[in-house]
């Protein structure tokens, strides 16, 4: 006789295993969606902390500084700029944590945006370590500081730099800043050859990098070691460091456009400052309608002439 | 017979079943509510802190930016009063530092007569208003500096005065 035994499945097993589906379902479900929305928040807030560390780096009392930031794990900093349309322009800093689960690098957390800071720097950063030298740019008074920001995953390499940039470099302190022997691998930046990942031009003051050339200028000393462009040219994208300059020009020009409105206070009380308000405004125009950096050779001139009459006045308008 | 008792109690079961399958559904809901809603709280919480951070650093800071700085002398804390009565009158400031609902500049030492400054009482008033957006400011913070101006008497010097940078950090809205 054959055995007429199957396998019967009570009630309380199928509620079980329906029930245990469908919590495990949620679980995973929320899991899923909570992880990466976690992920984001979390690179939303450290975004606007290094913005909030960014502050006391720039504005110091010195005119350079260099500072350190330590985050968590691989991070990417994605520095973005949009630049002046009858306004500053604006910096935008978001950041994102490699990932373990999914995709390794995840969408970038929400953008902080800052209408006063200046970041140099490539398009994307990565690293543990990102590494900031401030420097201010006074053409002809001081418009604002540049932060120049690198990670500490690239080495550098300055080939038959000057003396006065190998002191600077070596003054910052930096591990992977090299001016002696280079390690392999180092992106090389050379001042007199001209076959390097990034080339310098003293003579023409221009930086060539990626095939792109961007031009800076010195401060009025003509001191090397006092130019903080030609390090923002080093270590920027062509294209940031473009937007940036221009943000900091327009800057430079709404400075300029209080600077005449002081004149003309000041001209009530006898100074002769009123003699400065063309220049300013002269100053102003160039600033403000700079097309790329190229132009700057002009605004500098244009500065020289004004901080040289500003000097002969009796109340100095900066 | 024991069809009819057989039937009642699957229908007993089931509906066992649905109650049970609506309170884990209902027990989860909360559990999710109570999650976003402490998770929210927090978020608020972290950016109001962070904004607070934000703004103490700022303050810190912006007796040193090129707007602020009082840059004839050689002086770390001073700030230039003729060019922040400047930027007041400009009036396009708001958005460059958008971080702050407040920022003014006060003269607290030695007084003035009149407060706010203003076209008919300029330099001898005590306040420059900078940025007020007209909201509840919430937690006025202050830093003390030099309050620096040309003036014209005695073949002209620059005068020094005690005052304080005012500000408040931009609310969460």
């Amino acid at each position: 006789m054959k055995s007429k035994k199957g396998f019967e499945m009570s009630f309380a097993w199928m509620f079980a295993i329906i029930v245990g589906g469908v919590i495990l379902f949620l679980a995973v479900y929320f899991i899923s969606v909570i992880i990466p929305s976690e992920t984001n928040r979390q690179d939303t807030l450290s975004g606007k902390e290094i913005g909030i560390l960014l502050s006391p780096v720039e504005n110091s009392l010195s005119s350079s500084r260099s500072s350190r930031i330590f985050v968590n794990g691989d991070t990417r900093v994605y520095n973005f700029c949009k630049g002046p349309i009858n306004d500053f322009g604006r910096q935008e800093i978001r950041l994102a944590t490699k990932s373990g689960i999914g995709a390794e690098w995840p969408e970038p957390g929400v953008p902080h945006r800052f209408n006063n800071k200046y970041l140099f720097s490539e398009e994307i950063i990565e690293g543990s370590e990102f590494y900031i030298y401030s420097k201010s740019l006074n053409l002809p008074y001081k418009a604002a500081d540049l932060l120049i920001m690198w990670s500490n995953l690239e080495d550098y390499c300055f080939k038959d730099a000057p003396r006065e940039i190998k002191e600077t470099i070596d003054g910052m302190g930096f591990d992977n800043l090299h001016t002696g022997q280079c390690p392999s691998k180092a992106i090389e930046i050379c001042f007199i050859d001209s076959r390097c990942d990034i080339d310098v031009d003293l003579s023409s003051k221009s930086v060539t990098k990626n095939r792109q050339t961007v031009y800076f200028e010195s401060s009025f000393s003509g001191r090397l070691e006092e130019e903080g462009l030609i390090y923002a040219a080093i270590f920027s994208d062509p294209e940031i460091y473009e937007c940036q300059l221009k943000r900091v020009m327009a800057r430079s020009a709404a400075l300029s456009e209080i600077l005449v409105d002081k004149s003309e206070r000041l001209s009530t009380e006898n100074c002769g400052s009123l003699s400065l308000v063309s220049d300013l405004e002269e100053f102003a125009g160039l600033a403000r309608n700079m097309e790329t950096s190229r132009d700057i050779r002009l605004i500098k001139s244009a500065a020289e002439e004004l901080k040289e009459k500003n000097d002969g006045l009796n109340c100095k308008l900066f | 017979m024991g069809l009819i008792v057989n039937s009642s109690r699957g229908q007993i079961k089931i509906q066992q079943m649905a109650f049970v399958l609506v309170a884990v559904m209902i027990f989860f809901a909360m559990v999710a509510l109570l999650y976003v809603s402490l998770r929210s709280a927090n978020v608020d919480q972290s950016a109001v802190n962070l904004r607070e951070e934000e703004a103490r650093i700022a303050i810190r800071t912006i007796a040193s930016t090129p707007e602020f700085s009082f840059s004839v002398g050689n002086c770390a804390n001073c700030v230039d009063f003729d060019k922040i009565y400047s930027i007041s009158q400009v009036g396009n400031y708001e958005e460059f530092w958008n971080n702050f609902d407040y920022l003014a500049v006060e003269k607290t030492y030695p007084e003035e007569d009149s407060e706010i400054c203003e076209g008919r009482n300029y330099p001898f008033c005590s306040k420059i208003e900078v940025i007020d957006k007209e909201v509840d400011e919430g937690n006025i913070l202050s830093t003390y500096v030099s309050v620096c101006r040309w003036e014209n008497k005695e073949g002209g010097y620059y005068k020094c005065e005690l005052g304080r940078i005012l500000a408040s950090g931009e609310g969460i809205r």
